[in-house]
């Protein structure tokens, strides 16, 4: 992300307003999970153990939560994902309100993200489209927040 | 009590924690020192924005989902399958 038109300005600012994450506890952690690293053979298969470490799982929920708070998964949608983590005792999240451990490393990846999109855009030479748009207003709406939160 | 506009006589009414005196006769009502103001908050914080729901940050999206279903480009498939 080389430019330093409004949309950039606002990713770094949105970068620059994320607070420290809290200290780690160290657990199992795949460290690059989406998608692409679910795999079917017979039984479903978690691949690419590349950045698998000790460290914070709530990192690897971290991106679909960004997803969920860009909008851009339906709220019944990231629910169920939750649910079926919790209830298969995923060691991420304590008890209580979730958001309370995923807020900062789902800002955090919101803004990574946003930098992603605006990066692959500069390079194809395209506008943002509305999906890339999405998180770049999930900056907007972070760079707004009170300072001191949480 | 009575009616300061036909005399008539007024009846007492607690609705909500607020006194009003309502009036038998024209049915207008009449309300007690700080009861204007009283009512005044409350329809303020009736028509308030109600608090964020749970299950989502402060700074989430104002309406989830839902609104890139018809057109959604590429780089939503591509986010979802990469790092």
């Amino acid at each position: 992300m080389s430019g330093d038109g409004p949309v950039e300005h606002l990713v770094r600012q949105a970068y620059g307003s994320l607070p420290q994450p809290a200290p780690t506890p160290a657990l199992l952690t795949h460290g690059d999970w989406h998608l692409g690293q679910l795999v079917r053979r017979e039984r479903w298969m978690l691949i690419d153990i590349d950045d698998l470490g000790v460290g914070d799982p709530v990192w690897d929920l971290a991106r679909p939560a960004a997803w969920f708070a860009a909008g851009l998964l339906e709220p019944a949608v990231w629910e169920r994902f939750l649910g079926a983590y919790l209830a298969s005792g995923g060691p991420a999240l304590g008890p209580g309100d979730p958001w309370e451990r995923l807020d900062v490393p789902t800002r955090t990846l919101t803004v990574q993200l946003a930098a992603v999109a605006v990066f692959n855009a500069e390079r194809d030479r395209r506008e943002l489209d509305d999906v890339e748009h999405s998180l770049i207003e999930a900056c907007a709406r972070i760079v707004g927040l009170p300072k001191g939160l949480p | 009590m009575q009616c300061p506009k036909c005399r008539g006589n007024m009846r007492t009414y607690d609705r909500n924690g607020v006194h009003i005196e309502q009036c038998e006769n024209c049915r207008g009502i009449f309300l007690d020192y700080g009861e204007l103001e009283t009512l005044t908050r409350m329809e303020t914080q009736f028509h308030a924005a109600p608090p964020p729901a749970p299950g989502g940050p402060a700074w989430g999206a104002p309406h989830h989902g839902g609104h890139h279903h018809g057109h959604r480009r590429n780089s939503w498939v591509g986010m979802l399958f990469s790092s």
